[in-house]
């Protein structure tokens, strides 16, 4: 798409030339679907909860679409400086934020993730995982450059610190994933083969001790394992419906599933979407994330910077593996995680946390003539 | 401190990346082939819209009379159950659900709905249209709508005891919905029953009228079509209302018609008459002291009302002023055995068996000597339902034939058990009786005009706790009409009617009554045509009348 010539310098024109235009245009056919399925199961919601507007979810997810649409652009267009900068004061906005619903958190449904802010609720975990994916790659980098620094313990302890606020939460789901995309990020970067296998280890024997330790990780891993006594009416609800759905759909308005799960406009929009649009709605969705979090990856593989690389296939990386493990729940493959569908359920801080994530994948990983002499350079 | 050999970078850095890049692949290949396998593959769409298996089920047949009438039919109808597990302030909920469900028990539903362990509990069950939409517009989390297939009676209270009730899954609990059970849930072509819904209306309203006037504690009223044993109407007061199931008292939901029995008392007489004749021991033209009281057996038979030159009665005397003794002295002539043997034949002593709501099975005396002999004769000592005792009357008006009831209407041409019980000259002759008893004798008040009803009163008195009670009746009529030719069976019983007019308390100021309206206002709906030859002031009279009938 030759909108700006090529001698046209502005930084506008540099961003339209070098930026993935193809991840952008999956990114916002994601948040309209999100839209349509927020008038799907919006008004659903808002007569459960005891909104007098029907439309009260559909506004929120129409503002805060749009919102995540700024965030998405704005942040592509940093340059790696810039990227790095504003993660590091996110995460430690964000950090403090955590630190501080532990004390005054608002809680709810057995557990503490959201902050109020202007009279809506706010989830600093969304954001501090892109910010550290990247922080933790840009340390990790620096052993390039000063090899004697102990980058790799403070890469640890950053991720050490972060999953252990979550773990308080209580945010299993979230813990999960930020050590998948951490993992992802080291090994990228150059983890020795023995820190794999040690990662490896001590995930098992932390996840064994979360499940001895806390109560309503037991319950629910149970509950997936062993159906009949527990409770899996949720995931139930939801395969049901896909069920119901089938190929096409039931169409536009005729689910049943929003009228019965609480959290069918977050995190079960998945089977909303099935339900009402069919199998044809779902291989949409799965396709436009398998596209941007494999394309994203593939491209950030071509980076030389090893910087960029790790922290481009980290973001996509956990972006990806978010929404799989939301449609994983809502196909009743794994236990509930209360995890959203990136950039399509309902919810502020999650739309705008997956904006982020692929804001800054998209700008670290712009291509970039620079790198290609550097690579010149080495040969 | 720990540290790191460079990296080959430019040679592991993009592998690793497309390592990730492959995995996450993997990822979608089998989240996409989960979705495809889940929403292709899932069991029936249709049938997951609903977990109970009651909706999947054939729609149970409705029940008509014998014009298409709707009695019974099932319409679509929800039940409300709820998943406590999904349920985060059951107090919250169970208030809400009771401003719309009045009838909710609000602690138990609380209790039941805080139960987080349970993720099915029902709620109310049998919702009307207007308190689903209520209950789904207070938009409260954890509910479910099952879809219940309903059985309602939109007569209501018509032959409600006659068509009984199912349970809330549909199965038949009582009177018709259990006797057709199978039939009924195999669904298909309505069951067609041989009911008039407009004759059924007027005996059921005739026994309503009855209680303003007489008070009485329970009543019966059957119609009958003598050639077919087609049961036309079977009623039973206090009516019951099958929507209303359960909530009914044991009393109301008594069946008076097939399942209580009752003794019947002067009504066996005509019984006792054919019995006699048709073995040859009694003629028309024999004659009778019925003056003084007669012992037989154990038993002193006394008239309570003296008959009219009681020296010398005949037959006809003694059923047209229903004589105790005239009847004991005529069983006396056929003896026990000849008594059992007829009885036996009319199915009074037991062995009915038709299609459909089974009757009462009679109670007999149990050692039948002389003293049951004489008792039975005028109907004391044996007790039956009254659908058991009309079936006999369709004897006197089809030639003498025994007919089994018959509840469901036949095809042209299905066969009739009938089984000959009597000549047909005996038939006739006792029928002649019959009719002398309402133009001259105690049936006067059920001369319907132009129908030429023909019947027997019974008046017996209750047992008691100190042997019969003379302040407490069953009263009974028990008709054939017309006369010329006879059609239907009409049988009316009051339990303890108390007219609050004067002090006569037999049935023929209360249970004869009451047939004659019915039959004045059944007739017409039967097709039967008045006789307007007996008197130009009779036929105008009848035809002011016959407009004025609805």
């Amino acid at each position: 798409m030759q909108i700006f010539r090529r001698s046209d310098k502005s930084p506008l024109a540099e961003w339209w030339r070098t930026v993935d235009k193809g991840l952008i245009a999956a990114a916002l056919i994601l948040l309209g679907a999100g839209l349509v399925l927020s008038l799907a199961a919006g008004p659903a919601a808002a007569s459960r909860i005891g909104y007098d507007d029907p439309f009260h979810f559909v506004y929120r997810q129409v503002v805060f679409a749009a919102a995540a649409a700024v965030v998405l652009v704005a942040s592509s267009t940093l340059d790696e400086m810039w990227a790095r900068r504003v993660c590091a004061i996110l995460f430690i906005l964000c950090f403090f934020m955590m630190a501080a619903l532990l004390m005054f958190g608002h809680e709810a449904k057995g557990a503490t993730r959201w902050l109020r802010v202007w009279g809506t609720t706010f989830q600093p975990s969304e954001i501090i995982k892109p910010a550290l994916i990247v922080l933790s790659a840009w340390l990790l980098a620096q052993r390039e450059k000063f090899p004697a620094g102990p980058w790799a313990v403070i890469a640890f302890a950053f991720y050490a610190v972060t999953v252990g606020l979550l773990l308080l939460q209580p945010d299993v789901g979230q813990s999960a994933l930020l050590t998948v995309g951490f993992i992802i990020v080291f090994f990228v970067s150059g983890l020795p083969w023995l820190w794999a296998s040690g990662f490896v280890v001590g995930g098992a024997g932390l996840g064994w001790s979360l499940y001895t330790l806390l109560p309503h990780v037991r319950q629910r891993v149970d509950s997936f394992l062993n159906p009949t006594q527990n409770d899996t009416y949720q995931i139930d609800r939801a395969r049901e419906a896909i069920e119901r759905g089938g190929f096409f759909g039931v169409g536009p308005g005729e689910g049943t599933v929003k009228r019965v799960l609480p959290d069918a406009h977050t995190d079960f929009v998945y089977s909303v979407a099935g339900e009402e649009f069919g199998l044809v709605m779902l291989a949409l969705l799965t396709l436009m994330f398998a596209v941007i979090s494999i394309k994203g990856v593939m491209d950030a593989s071509r980076h030389q910077d090893t910087y960029r690389r790790a922290a481009g296939v980290g973001l996509y990386a956990i972006f990806g593996l978010q929404a799989a493990v939301n449609m994983a729940v809502n196909l009743s493959l794994i236990p509930p995680k209360g995890m959203t569908l990136p950039l399509v359920s309902s919810g502020g801080s999650s739309l705008l946390g997956s904006a982020l994530t692929l804001g800054l994948a998209l700008a670290l990983t712009r291509k970039q003539p620079e790198s290609s002499l550097a690579h010149l350079r080495h040969a | 401190m720990m540290s790191f050999g460079r990296p080959r970078e430019d040679v592991w850095g993009p592998r690793r990346a497309r390592v990730v890049a492959g995995m996450l692949a993997l990822v979608f290949i089998v989240i996409v082939g989960r979705s495809a396998y889940v929403s292709v593959n899932g069991p029936d769409h249709a049938a997951s819209a609903a977990p109970s298996a009651v909706a999947a089920a054939t729609r149970r047949a409705d029940i008509v009379d014998r014009r298409g009438e709707l009695l019974a039919t099932t319409v679509p109808g929800w039940s409300l159950a709820a998943n406590p597990s999904a349920i985060w302030d059951a107090g919250e909920i169970a208030n809400e659900l009771k401003t719309v469900l009045p009838k909710l028990d609000l602690i138990g539903l609380t209790t039941q709905l805080s139960d987080r362990k349970r993720q099915f509990v029902w709620v109310q069950r049998g919702l009307t249209q207007e308190e689903k939409d209520a209950v789904f517009s207070l938009g409260v989390e954890g509910l479910q709508f099952v879809e219940e297939p309903r059985r309602v009676y939109p007569r209501e209270r018509l032959a409600g005891h006659f068509l009984g009730y199912t349970n809330i899954d549909g199965e038949g609990l009582e009177g018709s919905e259990l006797a057709f059970d199978a039939r009924l849930r195999a669904g298909g072509e309505p069951l067609k029953l041989t009911l008039d819904a407009g004759v059924q209306f007027v005996i059921e309203e005739e026994l309503e009228k009855a209680f303003v006037d007489f008070d009485m504690k329970g009543g019966a009223g059957i119609v009958v079509d003598a050639n077919t044993g087609a049961v036309r109407a079977v009623a039973s007061w206090p009516a019951m209302d099958p929507n209303r199931r359960g909530d009914q008292s044991k009393d109301i939901r008594t069946n008076r018609a097939l399942n209580a029995r009752f003794e019947l008392g002067s009504i066996y007489k005509p019984l006792t008459v054919a019995a006699a004749m048709d073995t040859g021991v009694l003629k028309v033209s024999d004659r009778f002291d019925v003056s003084a009281p007669v012992k037989i057996g154990a038993a002193l038979v006394k008239d309570p009302h003296p008959l009219p030159n009681a020296k010398s009665v005949t037959a006809s005397d003694i059923l047209a002023y229903s004589s105790n003794i005239g009847a004991a002295l005529i069983a006396q002539r056929m003896g026990v055995e000849r008594q059992q043997d007829f009885l036996r034949s009319l199915h009074l002593l037991g062995g009915q068996s038709h299609e459909g709501p089974q009757t009462a099975s009679p109670l007999t005396p149990e050692v039948w000597d002389a003293t049951a002999m004489a008792t039975v004769s005028y109907g004391h000592g044996i007790s039956v339902s009254p659908m058991a005792f009309a079936m006999t009357y369709s004897a006197f008006a089809n030639g003498g034939n025994y007919v089994p009831p018959v509840f469901v209407e036949q095809g042209d041409g299905a066969k009739i058990e009938k089984s000959q019980v009597m000549s047909a000259e005996t038939s006739a002759e006792v029928l002649a009786m019959l009719r002398r008893t309402v133009t001259e004798g105690t049936g006067k008040n059920a001369d319907a005009q132009g129908y030429e009803v023909a019947g027997k009163t019974g008046t017996a008195e209750k047992p008691g706790p100190d042997g019969y009670d003379p302040n407490r009746n069953i009263t009974s009529f028990a008709a054939v009409f017309p006369a010329s030719r006879p059609q239907f069976v009409v049988l009316v019983v009051l339990d303890e009617a108390q007219p609050r007019t004067g002090d006569q308390r037999t049935a023929a100021y209360t249970a004869a009554t009451i047939a004659g309206k019915v039959i004045a206002r059944a007739a017409p709906l039967l097709d039967v045509r008045p006789v307007l030859a007996e008197s130009k002031v009779e036929a105008a009279s009848l035809r002011v009348s016959e407009a004025t009938t609805p």
